[in-house]
Parts: C-alpha cells; sequence; structure tokens
C-alpha cells in the first residue's frame, strides 16, 4: 500500500474529521440556539399567563373587595364622595346654619391648610388630605351639643374624626336663664371643645382624569 | 458466511506462489521464479482487479532461525522486558525478520505445579533479494500488506487435524510433519505443545534408490538434534506426518525401522479432509504449495507476525487511516442522532409552546370573563350612561376610607349615646372629656384606643346612706355592663363616711378606657 496513498487519506480524514467536528458543533450551536429562543418564547407565553391570572386574581380579589363597599358606597352621604374644593366659607355656611338650627352659640372653627398624606390612606384614584380643627361654642344642653356634633360631621366633605371632646357645665339653669333662652338670649351652660383631624380628597390626576378635564 | 479473502504468497528458494483466496475458493494462482516485468504486470492485473484485498507474505526460506532459551520463572510483564532488551542488544542488521513466542506459555497457565522457567522461542529470518524486491513492489500498489509469516510457524492446523482423528492425548509427543513444496524444498518442522520448534529444509531426489535411506537417516538426524532439547525424549515420542504423493509415501513405507509413528497423507487427501473440497489440490500432485497456502488463509488465528520498518509505518498509517475513517463515521452518526435528538425535542417544545398558548388565551378569557363580571357586580348594569358609571376602584377607595375613618369619626358620638344610661340613675354629669390616645392622624388606626372621662354627681332624694350605696353599685354595675368591651375605672366610696349623716347628692368619677 503505498504511503503517499495512506498520507493523503489520512490527510482528507483529518480534514474531514475537523469539518464534521465543526459541522457538529456548528448543528449542537444553532440547536442550542433554536431551542433557547423556543424555550424564552415557552417562558414569555408562560410568564405572560401568569401575569394574566395575577390580573385576573387581583380583579376577582378586587370584585369581592368591591361588593363589599358596594353597600357603603351606597350609604354613604353624597357629600363624604365630594371630591370638589371646599372654601373656608361654605364651611363656615355649614357651621352657621347647624348651629342656628341646634340653638348653639359663641361657636368657633378654626382649620389649619389642608396637607396630602401618603401613608395608609394613599388610595389608587384619591389624594386624601388631611387638616387639623378645633371647633368650640356653647350649648343648652348635651343633645343640642350632640346633634349640632353629628350635623357638622355629616355636612362637611370628606370625615371629620374627632379626636378629643371637653364637656363642661358652667353651672344650672335658673329661671332667669329660661325665660331668657325663650327670648332667644342667654348664654348656654354647656362648653364645649372638640379637636379633630379633618379628612378631604380631591381627584388624583390620572389621564383619563386629564382628558375629563379637558388638560 | 465470512470468507477470509487474501492474497497468500509463499516466497521459496526457487519461485514465488501468487495465490488469490477469495470466497472460500482459490481464483488465481501464479507460480513465478523471477520477479521480471511479465510476472509484474501479470501480479498487477489481478491487483489491480481486487484492490481490497490484503496481502500476505509467507516465507519458505531456507535460512529460517529458531532458538529456544529458557528464562527465570518471573513475572510475565517482565519477561516480556527481559526478551525485549535481549532481541535490542542482539540486533545488528535491521533487514533481519526477528520476533517470538513462549513455548510453554499455554502450559504454564494451566498447569498448576509451577515449572522450573520460561522457555521462549526466537524465530529470525533474512529477508532474500527476492523478498525483498517483491515487498517493495507490493508496496506500491493498492492493497494493503499485512505482514511476513513463517510457514512452519504457520501449518498446526495440519497437526491439530492429526490429533483430532487419531485421539491421541500425550502432552510429551512431539510432531513432525514432512511435506514436500515446488518453491523450495522437502521441509520438516517440529511442534511441541502446539508450536514449531524447529524445521529444517532437506533435498531430495525422490527418483534415487537411496531416498527412503536418506529420509530414515535424516529423520534420525532431527531426532539425535531433539534430543539435546528435550532430553529425555525417545523415538517413539515422535509422532511423523508424511505428506507426499502415493508414489514416495510407498518408498517411505519401505523404512524398515518401526520406532517412528507415521501417519501418511498425500495432499489431495489432506485438502479433501481439511476443506472437503477436490479442487484445492489435483489428485497426482506430490507439491503442498497451495495447500498450505489455503490452511495460512483459512487460519483465523495466525501465529506468529514478523514486519519490516516500512511495512510497520504502512500498518501504523493504515490504522491512523482507519481511525479517522471510524472517527468521521461516529461524527456523522453523532450529528445525525443529534438532529434526530432536536427534531424530536423540537416536537416537544413545539407542543409546549401551543399548550402555553392555549393555556394564555384560556387565561385571557377568563380575566375577560372576570372583567365583565367586574363590570356587572359594581352596579353598572343598571346605570343608563356612561357618565353614571363609576369606577371600581373609586368604590373600593371609598369603601377603604370610609373602613379607616368612618369608626373613628363616630366612635365620640357613640360613647356619648351610651352615656344615656347615667341619666337613669339620676346622676347630673358636670363634665364629659373623651380623647384618642393613640390616634395617627397620617395612618388612622380604626380601632385607636380611646378614653372618657365623666364627672358629676348622683342624686339621692331620699338622703338615705343605704340609697346612696345601693344606686352608686347599681350605676357602676351598669356601665360596665354597657362598656362591657371597655375597662371602667371609678372612686369606690370611702368607708370612713358618716352614717348619721343625710347625703341628698354624692360625687361620681369615671374613667372609661377602650382594651
Amino acid at each position: 500500500m503505498r504511503i503517499i496513498n495512506l498520507r493523503r487519506k489520512i490527510i482528507l480524514n483529518a480534514f474531514g474529521s475537523v469539518f464534521l467536528i465543526f459541522s457538529f458543533a456548528a448543528v449542537v450551536f444553532f440547536i442550542y440556539k433554536y431551542k433557547e429562543n423556543f424555550n424564552i418564547k415557552v417562558q414569555e407565553i408562560k410568564s405572560s399567563t401568569i401575569n394574566l391570572k395575577s390580573k385576573t386574581i387581583a380583579l376577582q380579589i378586587k370584585i369581592d373587595e368591591a361588593l363589599k363597599y358596594k353597600k357603603i358606597w351606597d350609604n354613604i352621604d353624597e357629600n363624604k364622595k365630594n371630591t370638589q374644593p371646599i372654601k373656608m366659607d361654605e364651611i363656615n355656611k355649614i357651621i352657621k346654619e347647624s348651629a342656628q338650627k341646634n340653638n348653639i352659640k359663641s361657636e368657633i372653627i378654626q382649620i389649619t391648610v389642608p396637607t396630602p398624606i401618603f401613608g395608609s390612606l394613599a388610595r389608587e384614584t384619591l389624594i386624601v388630605s388631611s387638616a387639623s380643627g378645633t371647633l368650640s361654642f356653647q350649648a343648652y344642653d348635651d343633645i343640642s351639643a350632640l346633634k349640632f356634633i353629628n350635623d357638622f360631621q355629616n355636612k362637611i366633605q370628606g370625615y371629620a374624626v374627632i379626636t378629643s371632646v371637653d364637656f363642661t357645665k358652667n353651672k344650672n339653669y335658673k329661671p332667669q336663664d329660661i325665660i331668657e333662652i325663650s327670648l332667644g338670649k342667654g348664654q348656654g351652660i354647656i362648653n364645649v371643645k372638640i379637636s379633630f383631624f379633618w379628612y378631604s380628597y380631591k381627584e388624583k390626576e390620572t389621564p383619563e382624569n386629564q382628558i375629563k378635564s379637558g388638560n | 458466511m465470512k470468507y477470509n479473502n487474501s492474497f497468500v504468497i509463499t516466497v521459496g528458494e526457487s519461485g514465488t506462489v501468487f495465490v488469490l483466496h477469495k470466497q472460500n475458493q482459490i481464483k488465481n494462482k501464479i507460480l513465478i521464479t523471477d520477479l521480471n516485468s511479465e510476472a509484474k504486470e501479470q501480479i498487477e492485473k489481478i491487483l489491480a482487479s481486487n484492490k481490497n484485498i490484503p496481502i500476505y507474505i509467507l516465507l519458505d526460506t531456507i535460512d529460517q532461525s529458531y532458538k529456544k532459551k529458557d528464562y527465570p520463572l518471573v513475572k510475565k510483564f517482565d519477561l516480556i522486558h527481559l526478551i525485549k532488551r535481549d532481541i535490542n542488544s542482539e540486533v545488528t542488521d535491521k533487514t533481519i525478520l526477528r520476533n517470538h513466542f513462549i513455548l510453554n506459555d499455554h502450559a504454564l497457565q494451566k498447569s498448576k505445579i509451577k515449572e522450573k522457567n520460561w522457555e521462549c522461542i526466537f524465530a529470525s529470518s533474512s529477508i532474500s533479494k527476492l523478498s525483498q524486491e517483491l515487498i517493495e513492489f507490493l508496496m506500491e500498489k493498492s492493497n494493503r500488506i499485512i505482514g511476513i509469516y513463517m510457514l512452519p510457524l504457520e501449518i498446526f492446523p495440519i497437526v491439530n487435524h492429526h490429533l483430532k482423528i487419531s485421539n491421541e492425548n500425550n502432552k510429551d509427543a512431539l510432531y513432525c510433519v514432512v511435506f514436500h513444496n515446488k518453491i523450495s524444498a522437502t521441509r520438516q518442522v517440529i511442534f511441541s505443545q502446539k508450536k514449531a520448534i524447529f524445521t529444517r529444509l532437506l533435498e531430495y531426489d525422490f527418483e534415487n534408490i537411496s531416498f527412503a535411506e536418506k529420509y530414515e537417516k535424516d529423520l534420525y538426524g532431527t531426532f539425535e538434534y531433539l534430543k539435546r532439547l528435550f532430553p529425555n525424549i525417545q523415538i517413539k515420542d515422535i509422532n511423523v506426518i508424511n505428506i507426499f504423493s502415493d508414489e514416495i509415501l510407498k518408498k517411505i513405507s519401505s523404512v524398515k525401522s518401526i520406532d517412528f509413528n507415521f501417519t501418511n497423507y498425500t495432499p489431495f487427501k489432506l485438502a479433501q479432509d481439511l476443506f472437503k473440497s477436490n479442487e484445492i489440490i489435483s489428485k497426482e500432485s506430490s507439491h503442498c504449495d497451495i495447500l498450505l497456502s489455503k490452511i495460512f488463509n483459512d487460519n483465523k488465528k495466525k501465529f506468529l507476525k514478523f514486519t519490516t520498518p516500512k511495512i510497520a509505518i504502512t500498518e501504523r498509517m493504515f490504522f491512523f487511516t482507519k481511525i479517522s475513517y471510524y472517527a468521521n463515521l461516529v461524527i456523522l452518526l453523532l450529528i445525525g442522532l443529534y438532529c434526530l435528538f432536536a427534531i424530536s425535542s423540537v416536537k416537544t417544545i413545539q407542543e409546549e409552546i401551543d399548550f402555553a398558548e392555549n393555556e394564555k388565551l384560556l387565561t385571557l378569557q377568563n380575566l375577560n370573563r372576570t372583567t365583565n363580571i367586574a363590570l356587572n357586580k359594581a352596579g353598572y348594569e343598571d346605570a343608563q350612561e356612561d357618565n353614571q358609571k363609576i369606577d371600581i376602584d373609586r368604590i373600593i377607595d371609598f369603601g377603604r376610607i370610609n373602613d379607616a375613618l368612618h369608626p373613628s369619626e363616630k366612635r365620640f358620638i357613640e360613647s356619648y349615646i351610651r352615656l344615656d344610661l347615667i341619666k337613669k340613675h339620676s346622676a347630673k354629669i358636670s363634665s364629659f372629656t373623651f380623647n384618642f390616645s393613640d390616634f395617627n392622624d397620617k395612618s388612622p388606626n380604626p380601632n385607636a384606643k380611646y378614653k372618657v372621662f365623666i364627672k358629676g354627681i348622683l342624686m339621692n332624694k331620699s338622703g338615705d346612706i343605704e340609697d346612696i350605696f345601693k344606686k352608686y353599685d347599681e350605676l357602676i354595675s351598669d356601665t360596665k355592663k354597657i362598656f362591657a368591651n371597655e375597662k371602667v375605672l371609678y372612686t369606690e366610696l370611702p368607708r370612713n363616711i358618716d352614717f348619721s349623716k343625710k347625703y341628698y347628692e354624692f360625687p361620681i368619677d369615671l374613667t372609661i378606657e377602650s382594651k
């Protein structure tokens, strides 16, 4: 067998081996990449599915929550739902009207400027602001005082959480006091001083709201 | 059935026999006495038409030498080292073919009794000019030269056949095969323990009257030589297998000595026995060249291979060619298998994608259904116009704000209303204080703790001290009932009270604390 022929065969086979090894590596690489792309696609679909599932679950939770709050929504006074800004004059008007209705005297209200809060009251569609305030007045009896406070809480926009109340009776009624009260004069015998936090809210600036408001 | 296809070239002293064995038949045979251009042309023609058939060179030359050497009973690995060292130290002429085999290897492995030493046979032969030329010529051809073999070492199948027929089992017996080849002369080959240990080429004139006498004399001469190797050997231990024509065998049978055990075959008879064929050799032939070539070809286990440096190189290169060829084949196979695996796995992945997409679609449908339910359940079905529709998030936001603030907003009024019981107990409240103790305006807690302080007077129309105690106890008891979830603190009536005195009113001081 000729050595030169054998040598040629070995060289050819070696080149063949190199070519095949490269081909094999290329095939392996190509298939690996191909599978990897497929796997990425599968993962994308799976993560998208997971996302949709979690959206569904979140929506389901929302539905349950919405159903739970639907009754509350129906029972909440309209002024509690009001998200329009309220001016101090309007608050004073509410106080005056309620005071007149409940024979309340010397009513004085002081409220600080509301500041937005972002703690547990941070909401998706609303910005909740809080302001602290004090309200002092005189009443002829505790029932009138309570009614006045209740009126104030119901008529004012949002929630007024009373954090402290002081009812102090200055004196007992005398016949002269009753005559003066019937004439619409005289002073109440109960001094009331309440401190409260007033929570009001306004619409959050979302793209939808901006469109609605035309901005 | 797989046949041993090969060219067996038997090189003798007076010629060369070129035999093509193919599919268990002798397809071609050429006898050449000189490697002239005509012979070359003939050989080339046959080789060219059978390029893939390998070539074996079988030497039936006179200058073959077999030397026995004993080695101590060392480990076989060490023995091989010793032998190699001996061969290397003896090599002076690299054109001489050398190799070795261990004579008692089989016996040592089988026997439980340890022999004293290893018996090794060194075989060597020079390469004649004709052989050299022939090898050079064959090296230029496409056919592969597998190696060079010594004829005497490779004809054990004849002894084996004899053993089968005669059913002999004498381990110490020696077998002397005597045959005549056209390309050399008459050869004696002595076998011990299934291996050739000695051979000699003899010139006989079979027509001569004294042939039988010379034949007998040569046998005795061989016996004398063997006695040096095996001191205890006797003539009866030597079995002589003669392979000659009937005519020569008749002459041999006239030998008077009855000491040797003779077994006679004609080449035709032996060919018949061994290959069950009448076509290998003619009935009248007295030459064994073709028969031995056939025996060598059909023997799958060649006994001892010799090689020249050039043949060794081609063999090594052939080995690498084969290896690279099979490696390429394996890689191709791997590529094929990997592709198949990839196709099947792509199918699986495609199924996985389809499954994932279906699942996604189902989830999306579920989401849409849930969204519709959400829109309906939020009460929007009642809303006729778009501007009446309320965002579900708005409901939740108001609900949560209400949850957080409403309990605290109404805490004071609820607490005060519950105090209505005090009036039933003829008590007058002079001072009422309510406050949350841990209310955080930034994060209002609906269960914020609170305290209520009440100061007043308990009225007692009778002025009787016992009524005071009774009314006070009733007031405290009822307060505790009403504020069951709160802690009620109160001042006890003093023990040093003057019982002779009338008490129309008595101060009360209550503290109600959420738990």
